[in-house]
């Protein structure tokens, strides 16, 4: 099968160019004013998942089952996602980080308990709001994942 | 202007085949596979406009042996997560104004992979009658002179 290339003008854009409708402003005001009626429920929900990673955490162990690490990899994942939209752009990097180091441990189908409980720790200082720069915990979160599961490396 | 909200990807599917859509956003858990099915079956209707609508895949951490399907996906866009509604809209703006091409081969369907036309590798005549040799040739050294492919 040789390739066909296709021209296609989305409609979309047209929509968009056309004159009218409600302003940019006025949309992106709406949608904040929206995201605020769900910030608490939203941050109740990284609690939660928080408060299920440590316990994960500490049920599996020096070596967990692949399931228990898969969900640890997922709730760590919904924290990433969530956290940063309501100002916890650290908190959401660190979990971005934790997904990065179970990622690796899984491909290399170890486990390092200490570097896990480092970043569930650290998990929970970002979580309290604070105006003191803390972007050095993520730093140093990365420079511990790089330590324990380098990339490429065997295990 | 009409919004249909699925919450699996079956109910997307049955969406799909009974309404038309300009946009998809996927709010995707990159991590599991049906997601980058499902947008290898859009790509790969046959009647417009469906198989052409932009869509943008919403991700947060992807598993390395993951990554590489999520780019031959066929999506026009991926974001990474966390996203605010500012960067969501910059990105459909983005995705509906995009001029690429639509491709459809054995292996991809989906917009062209390729962002910029450099021409052929330096020293090298096209090999294709579309190529555009004679209009401009690659500045520097590319991928295929550096590997001779």
């Amino acid at each position: 099968m040789s390739a066909i290339f296709t021209t296609w003008k989305n409609p979309l854009d047209s929509m968009i160019r056309t004159p009218g409708g409600k302003r940019v402003g006025d949309i992106l005001a709406q949608a904040a004013a929206n995201l605020e009626l769900i910030r608490e429920p939203c941050l109740d929900d990284v609690d939660e998942q928080l408060n299920a990673l440590e316990q994960l955490a500490a049920e599996g162990g020096a070596l967990p089952d692949d399931a228990i690490k898969l969900d640890m990899y997922r709730r760590a994942n919904d924290i990433h996602a969530v956290a940063g939209v309501f100002g916890l752009k650290d908190m959401s990097d660190a979990a971005f980080c934790l997904c990065e180091l179970i990622d690796r441990l899984r491909d290399k189908a170890t486990w390092f308990k200490p570097a896990i409980d480092v970043h569930l720790s650290s998990l929970r200082l970002l979580r309290q709001p604070s105006d003191d720069e803390r972007t050095d915990v993520v730093e140093s979160l990365k420079r511990l994942t790089e330590k324990v599961a380098p990339l490429g490396a065997a295990a | 202007m009409h919004f249909t909200p699925c919450a699996t990807i079956a109910e997307a599917q049955q969406s799909i085949l009974e309404n038309e859509f300009h946009l998809i956003l996927i709010n995707a858990n990159l991590n599991e596979p049906g997601v980058y099915d499902f947008v290898s079956w859009l790509r790969r209707l046959d009647d417009p406009p469906n198989c052409f609508a932009s869509v943008i895949l919403i991700a947060g951490h992807t598993q390395r042996s993951h990554v590489e399907r999520a780019r031959d996906s066929g999506a026009n866009v991926i974001m990474a997560k966390p996203v605010s509604p500012t960067s969501v809209l910059e990105r459909v703006i983005w995705a509906a104004r995009e001029k690429r091409p639509y491709v459809k081969c054995a292996s991809y369907s989906g917009p062209d992979r390729r962002f910029n036309d450099l021409g052929p590798p330096v020293g090298l005549a096209g090999r294709r009658f579309d190529d555009s040799s004679g209009v401009q040739m690659a500045p520097e050294t590319n991928a295929h002179s550096a590997t001779g492919g």
